[in-house]
């Protein structure tokens, strides 16, 4: 919930500044009397005083009330007006801008304060923190070995943010058509968890090229003798038709092998194969493919299948020429694709004159859909639910054994012992299906929907109805490390911590803190956090501009976003310090993004450990192709974006927001000369009610002119507008406190020597998603110590992970 | 020397073009059919050198546009030699590079022919008529006198430019149907006068028979005339296709290419300012044949970035190489294919239909063996040899009970001396070589006759009709095993072809005076055109075929014949024939004449097969 939102639903007729006297949260936090107060004082009194009170408004009486929704958005209103300028009004005095800036970061400080509050929970007796889709999918998985794709069509709605956490709590709601798509992905992964069905065959459907484009000349070749030899070319950026459909017939997971060659040119890119259902938008294999015609390989991937049938693509994504689709297309004479020496004439060139590749092409041998895979049969969550085996006589299979099951079920789902009472009403539904005929396993299949739509399965509960109790209790513990670490829920053994009653003792906390950590399923946090840390979604919301960065496509985006979370993995893994974020010797690189980079030797789509020179330019995450660009718009770089995203994800002091109405950056007039970036916002700063602000924000971005929207480095900027050479960059600026840099490099080294204000606001993020809510001022100091105990190992990461766990903020309501 | 025999007969009736020497093969062991080996990239193409060739005189009876085959009577021997046009190679009439069609039946030429991979002499350079070998030397005939009542001019050959003045007395002997020329007036024979400058063209030269001038033209305008209205023809010829080069190199989006002429110095002329640097146009991907795809849509926007002339060494360069640099790298862009270049402001256009290699617009071909020839133009797709390539791999080899692939069977054409309808086996005697060959149908369904274009047996074709025998071999490599055979006329039917009578006169040299000789044009039906509208598309090719007192002629109705008297210009002929040999040309058995009564007799075989079929079904017994 944005902070409009948030005020929205609080909003009340009553008299504000009455109720700001009485509601819990009042005071007078520091900065009100000595900063604001005499601000107010000496230009908004007058008109919103004890005399006057314009608008409804009181100035002079305003406390900070934390808890209303109505006093905080009359806060934001205030900070807004004076932002903008709006106030005082043009006929008082103004105000110094330095003045402004102080007030209104002062409020925006108190906004956030107040946005924290409302999500900490700690007040009420129980508090409901709603599972990601992502969590769900885990959960699912772990619960009953299900795969459930919770992006597909009939999976769940993508979940909201808030400064890029997907987990925050009051943020994740549950509408009615939340419900509904609950209920049906309940239903769906039961169905495929349980044995209810007939035993699922497994069987390879095989796509030979004559099944997929040479249909009308399988005789002939047959005829010829090298129907064997017939293969499918896809050029760049090209794919087969999807005339033809897969009809999937059991949902379940299947191996798709593709043998296929990829022909690299020398010194190019190799081709990209992506195996694309088009009617459902879903990528079930992406990857680039490098070998020669004579050399096919084979790729897999384990996939999710719905049943259904779907028209299936196989697309070379690499970008290329492909000016008209004639040219890779075929005519009706009986020569199919063999090899590169043997194409029609006006089709698109592949290879050179000496047969050597010009384009990256994919050239297919066979596709094969192997599945649906099943393990067992009945299935082994089919086993556990119904426990006693599959030869239980009839009249065992009563509501005794219904209600273990459930029970059983219920306390694996629910990540918590399940008290007397609670599975009656789970019950019922399976009583009213026997009664009307259905089988003792489909009506208890029933009362497992039930549970996996339950509040408890589906939401993190903590607390209890009967007592307000500050602690979390073991099993709550359990689920909220687990829920941190892995993005799912519990194993045994974590559970069997919390039923000792021993979960909360550090040491316990502690060696269970590493064994998650060094367990495959510690990839979500590696993956997950970072991503959200660092608001990685929002790479590519605005595709830069085909005409103006040709080469950005699709998989330089993927490998940017790899390069990114692939970084943060590897200093998890090698409990690396913190400093590495800021700057390092080293980065995570694929081909396609060294290529970007300029940084030969680089092959594979695999993101792998590469060692920087200076010269390269790159180290930590601000020189990094997902920062670089999710800060930049379509068409340019934007400094200011990327000192407000420094400001937040780095040095965790997030700017007011900008005034409303505020002008685009001026474009030359004909005939000037051309001018960066850098210098129009020197003129935009100029104006009095900006300066304050920007020159905070700013000299962030500005440090990192030196690269382009995508992220390449440069010396100087490509401007269209003007006349004369395009203008040599200046990244050279100062902090706030004076110190100076020339560049983003010295930037980097300025914020390496405050590195314990970075594991500061590093600790707030890490807290924010592994508490799911934002960081009050109450929690400071806390957040303080956990970041100062991981001060003696130098900010190794893992240290800091356990700091956290360990701290009494953790386990905190 | 057998593949040159065969291949002549191929040309005369156009069949398949180039046969590879079956025979040489015949009895080597039959390797398993593998796959094709990767040829190494293809070198550097390279026009043969001047002088590099053997050069034959003859007339010339037979030309196939589409397909740059052809072939003429030799003079010294009275054989017929068979000719392929390589992409460079040219020919020269009235002093003029001219395009096949322009070509006259019957007319004496000078054949340069280069070896072949077989090691035959069947690729033509260039060939060059009478008037352009004396023009070309700047020699011309003055008239001295004329005798008419002689059939004669008197002249002396000599050249004006050169000063040479006395090059000898030349007898041009005339016939009726030579024609005469002054400016573009044909004038009577009476017209000439002594001291004008005479050119010719001759025709019905023999070893022994000095022969007589088809046409003269007379004074020396009259000669620049008629060249300068030939090269304005040719003109437009390649203009609307294209002008024709093979690819030297290509580098990034570059495309070298040297283009193609028989007249180095006019190409510069006529075309160096096209090809100019910095010029631009379209350039479009063609076959060995010249033949383009579709243009309109597969033209290559470009501009020529460096244009060089080159020393014309060799027949058919053109002395202009140029470099292209092109939007798109298109894989007919590759070192050693033919592309055609289109002007800036040049019409992009397809070829006709029938020449073009896709038809786009009309649909399918109804001649197939216009279609594009897949195993021709990607050899690479056939694990064995064919008559079209592959001469360094095994023929296919029959499988019981499996229909052979297309392209697999070596045809032969022969005439039928023999059959067992019973056991289905025969014997024919191969055209040019007279060799006599037993053959046998495959078994079933899979060995079949086709006679008037209608399922038969071997009993029903007439023993003495020229066939073509779809032939592959048997245990010992020979090539006796026969899955089609089927008469001229199926041919003929099959590709909806029909034979335009454009003259009939008296076979020239011939010992049978009921022997008569007739110029038909091959034409193919109509089709509707970019307006909708039925247009009949131009002629394919053009030959000479006889006829005799034992041909029988059909023409009006099926039931009685007419007489060789009642062919006329104009009429569309199916034909049958005999084989063809060294002493013996081919003579047609049977000539139809007419589309109705090719319809008709189309109807009547349909209606025997149906008969056939209820005579051999097997009746109900009787209860």
């Amino acid at each position: 919930m944005g902070i409009a939102a948030f005020l929205a639903a609080g909003s009340c007729p009553s008299l504000w500044s009455a109720e700001s006297t009485v509601a819990a949260g009042i005071g007078t936090p520091a900065g009100l009397d000595d900063v604001v107060r005499p601000f107010f004082q000496q230009h908004c009194n007058a008109c919103h005083g004890e005399k006057k009170q314009k608008a409804d408004l009181r100035t002079d009486t305003l406390l900070i009330n934390a808890r209303s929704p109505k006093t905080m958005g009359h806060w934001e209103e205030i900070m807004n007006r004076i932002n903008s300028g709006d106030m005082p009004p043009d006929d008082e005095p103004r105000p110094a801008p330095a003045e402004v800036a102080k007030v209104a970061e002062w409020i925006v400080g108190q906004l956030r304060e107040a946005e924290a509050q409302h999500q900490a929970s700690g007040s009420e007796r129980v508090s409901f923190r709603k599972l990601s889709r992502r969590e769900y999918a885990n959960s699912v998985r772990d619960l009953l070995g299900v795969n459930f794709d919770v992006k597909g069509p009939a999976g769940l709605p993508e979940d909201p943010d808030w400064h890029g956490f997907e987990r925050i709590g009051p943020v994740l709601t549950l509408s009615p058509a939340h419900v509904e798509k609950h209920l049906a992905a309940a239903e769906a992964v039961l169905d495929e968890a349980l044995s209810l069905r007939p035993e699922p065959k497994r069987d390879i459907i095989r796509w030979m090229p004559f099944d997929m484009r040479w249909k009308g000349f399988a005789k002939e070749y047959e005829a010829r003798g090298i129907a064997d030899q017939v293969r499918i070319e896809i050029v760049p950026n090209n794919y087969t038709t999807d005339t033809w459909p897969l009809e999937v017939k059991t949902t379940g997971d299947y191996i798709l092998r593709v043998k296929l060659s990829g022909l690299r040119p020398e010194g190019g890119r190799a081709p990209r194969l992506k195996v694309y259902l088009s009617s459902v938008d879903k990528t079930l294999l992406e990857q680039d493919v490098d070998a020669p015609e004579n050399a096919p390989v084979t790729v897999e991937a384990r996939v999710h299948l719905i049943a259904g049938k779907y028209p299936v693509r196989l697309i070379n994504s690499v970008p290329g020429p492909n000016p008209e689709a004639r040219r890779s297309r075929h005519s009706g004479t009986a020569n199919a694709f063999t090899t590169t020496k043997s194409r029609v004439p006006w089709q698109m060139k592949l290879t050179d004159d000496d047969y050597k590749p010009i384009q990256p092409t994919l050239i297919i041998d066979s596709v094969e859909w192997d599945g649906p895979i099943v393990e067992s049969w009945p299935t082994a969550a089919h086993q556990r639910a119904f426990f006693r085996g599959a030869d239980v006589p009839a009249q065992a299979k009563d509501i005794t054994y219904a209600r273990e099951i459930l029970t059983r079920f219920a306390e694996k789902a629910w990540r918590r012992p399940v008290q007397p009472g609670e599975i009656d009403r789970f019950l019922k539904p399976v009583e009213k299906a026997q009664q009307l005929g259905e089988s003792f396993e489909s009506a208890v299949r029933g009362g497992l929907v039930a549970i996996l739509c339950s509040k408890s399965f589906l939401y993190l509960e903590e607390g209890n109805t009967t007592q307000t109790s500050p602690l979390l209790t073991d099993w709550e513990l359990a689920s909220r490390l687990s829920y941190f670490l892995w993005s799912s829920m519990p194993d045994d053994r974590l559970l069997n911590q919390a039923r000792s009653g021993r979960l909360h003792e550090p040491e316990v906390l502690r060696a269970e803190v590493r064994r998650m950590l060094a367990d495959p399923k510690a990839a979500e946090f590696s993956d997950s956090f970072p991503r959200q840390w660092l608001q990685l979604r929002k790479v590519g919301m605005f595709p830069p501009d085909k005409v103006l960065y040709p080469e950005y496509d699709e998989n330089l985006e993927q490998s940017m976003v790899a390069e990114t979370v692939g970084f943060f993995g590897e200093v998890l893994k090698k409990n690396d310090s913190l400093r590495a974020f800021l700057d390092s010797d080293w980065t995570m690189l694929n081909e396609r993004l060294a290529t970007h980079y300029g940084i030969p030797g680089i092959r594979g789509d695999k993101v792998q450990r590469v060692s920087l020179k200076p010269d390269d330019h790159r180290g930590g995450l601000l020189t990094q192709g997902a920062i670089l660009s999710l800060s930049s718009d379509g068409t340019r770089h934007r400094p200011v974006h990327r000192g407000v995203w420094v400001l937040e994800s780095i040095i965790g002091r997030p700017p007011p927001p900008p005034p409303a109405n505020v002008p685009a950056l001026t474009t030359p007039a004909a005939g000037e000369k051309k001018v960066t970036v850098r210098e129009k916002l020197e003129q935009h700063r100029a104006d009095p009610n900006c300066t304050a602000c920007h020159n905070k924000i700013d000299p962030l971005g500005v440090a990192f002119d030196n690269y382009d929207a995508i992220g390449r480095w440069r010396t100087v900027e490509t401007v269209r507008d003007g006349t004369g050479a395009d203008p040599q960059l200046d990244p050279s600026g100062a902090l706030p406190d004076g110190r100076a840099f020339k560049n983003g490099a010295e930037l980097k080294q300025l914020l390496l020597s405050d590195a314990d204000k970075f594991a500061l606001a590093f600790t707030e993020k890490m807290a924010t998603y592994a508490l799911r809510r934002g960081m009050t001022f109450s929690d400071r100091e806390e957040l303080k110590q956990i970041s100062d105990q991981a001060q003696s190992t130098d900010y190794k990461i893992q240290s800091l992970i356990e700091a956290l766990v360990t701290s009494p903020l953790f386990q905190k309501r | 020397m057998q593949r040159r025999l065969l291949h002549a007969l191929c040309v005369l009736l156009p069949c398949s073009p180039l046969l590879p020497p079956a025979y040489a093969q015949a009895a080597e062991a039959p390797a398993a059919a593998t796959t094709p080996s990767s040829p190494a990239a293809p070198s550097s193409p390279a026009f043969p050198a001047h002088h590099s060739d053997q050069r034959i005189s003859g007339e010339l009876v037979s030309i196939d546009f589409i397909r740059r085959i052809g072939q003429f009577r030799a003079t010294k021997t009275g054989n017929v030699v068979e000719f392929t046009l390589p992409p460079y190679g040219t020919a020269q009439y009235l002093n003029s590079e001219a395009s096949l069609r322009d070509l006259p039946l019957g007319t004496f030429f000078l054949f340069f022919l280069n070896q072949d991979t077989q090691g035959g002499w069947t690729r033509l350079a260039t060939m060059q008529d009478q008037y352009t070998m004396d023009a070309s030397h700047s020699f011309t005939y003055r008239l001295d006198e004329v005798k008419l009542a002689e059939n004669k001019l008197l002249t002396t050959k000599h050249s004006i430019s050169k000063k040479q003045e006395d090059l000898g007395k030349k007898e041009l002997l005339l016939s009726p149907a030579t024609r005469y020329w002054r400016g573009a007036d044909q004038i009577r024979p009476e017209d000439l006068k002594p001291g004008e400058e005479l050119l010719y063209t001759l025709t019905g030269k023999t070893s022994s028979n000095p022969g007589v001038c088809t046409d003269i033209w007379a004074g020396v305008e009259t000669h620049a005339q008629a060249t300068k209205q030939m090269r304005e023809k040719f003109d437009a010829f390649t203009k609307h296709r294209g002008l024709p080069g093979w690819v030297d190199k290509t580098e990034g989006s570059t495309v070298t290419v040297t283009f193609f002429s028989g007249d180095a110095k006019l190409y510069q002329t006529l075309y160096g300012d096209a090809l100019a640097q910095g010029k631009g146009g379209n350039l479009c991907v063609a076959n060995q044949d010249l033949r383009t795809w579709n243009p309109g849509v597969d033209k290559d926007g470009c501009s020529i970035i460096s244009s060089e002339k080159i020393p014309p060494d060799g027949y058919g360069n053109s002395g202009i190489r140029a470099t292209f640099k092109v939007s798109n790298m298109l894989e007919g862009f590759r070192k050693g294919r033919v592309v055609r270049f289109f002007g800036s402001g040049w019409p992009t256009k397809d070829q006709f239909y029938g020449e073009s290699l896709m038809g786009y617009g009309f649909g399918r071909l109804q001649t197939p063996e216009l279609d594009e020839n897949p195993a021709k133009e990607y050899p690479d797709q056939f694990p064995f040899r064919t008559d079209f390539g592959n001469e360094h791999l095994p023929w296919y080899q029959i499988k019981p009970g499996i229909a052979p692939p297309p392209f697999a069977q070596h045809v032969v054409l022969g005439e039928l001396t023999k059959v067992d309808a019973a056991t289905r086996t025969g014997q024919f005697k191969t055209d040019r070589t007279g060799e006599l060959m037993d053959f046998s149908l495959l078994p079933q369904n899979l060995g079949a006759v086709k006679y008037l274009n209608t399922d038969a047996t071997l009993g029903d074709v007439p023993v003495g009709t020229r066939c073509r025998f779809h032939l592959f071999q048997d245990e010992q490599g020979k090539f006796t095993k026969a899955s089609l055979v089927t008469d001229e006329f199926t041919r003929l039917a099959t590709n909806a072809m029909t034979y335009r009578v454009e003259s009939i006169q008296p076979t020239p040299n011939s010992s049978d005076p009921s022997s008569v000789t007739v110029n038909v044009s091959w034409q193919i039906p109509e089709v509707k055109n970019y307006n909708g509208d039925m247009e009949r598309p131009p002629d394919i090719g053009r030959s000479l075929i006889r006829l005799n007192k034992d041909t029988k002629v059909w023409k009006g109705k099926l039931e009685t014949p007419a007489a060789l008297k009642d062919l006329a210009v104009g009429d569309a002929l199916i034909i049958n024939l005999t084989g063809d040999f060294a002493n013996a040309p081919a003579v047609c058995t049977e000539v139809w004449v007419g589309t109705d009564l090719h319809k008709a007799l189309a109807e009547a075989q349909k209606n025997k097969a149906k008969l056939a079929a209820g005579k051999n079904a097997i009746p109900a017994p009787n209860k």
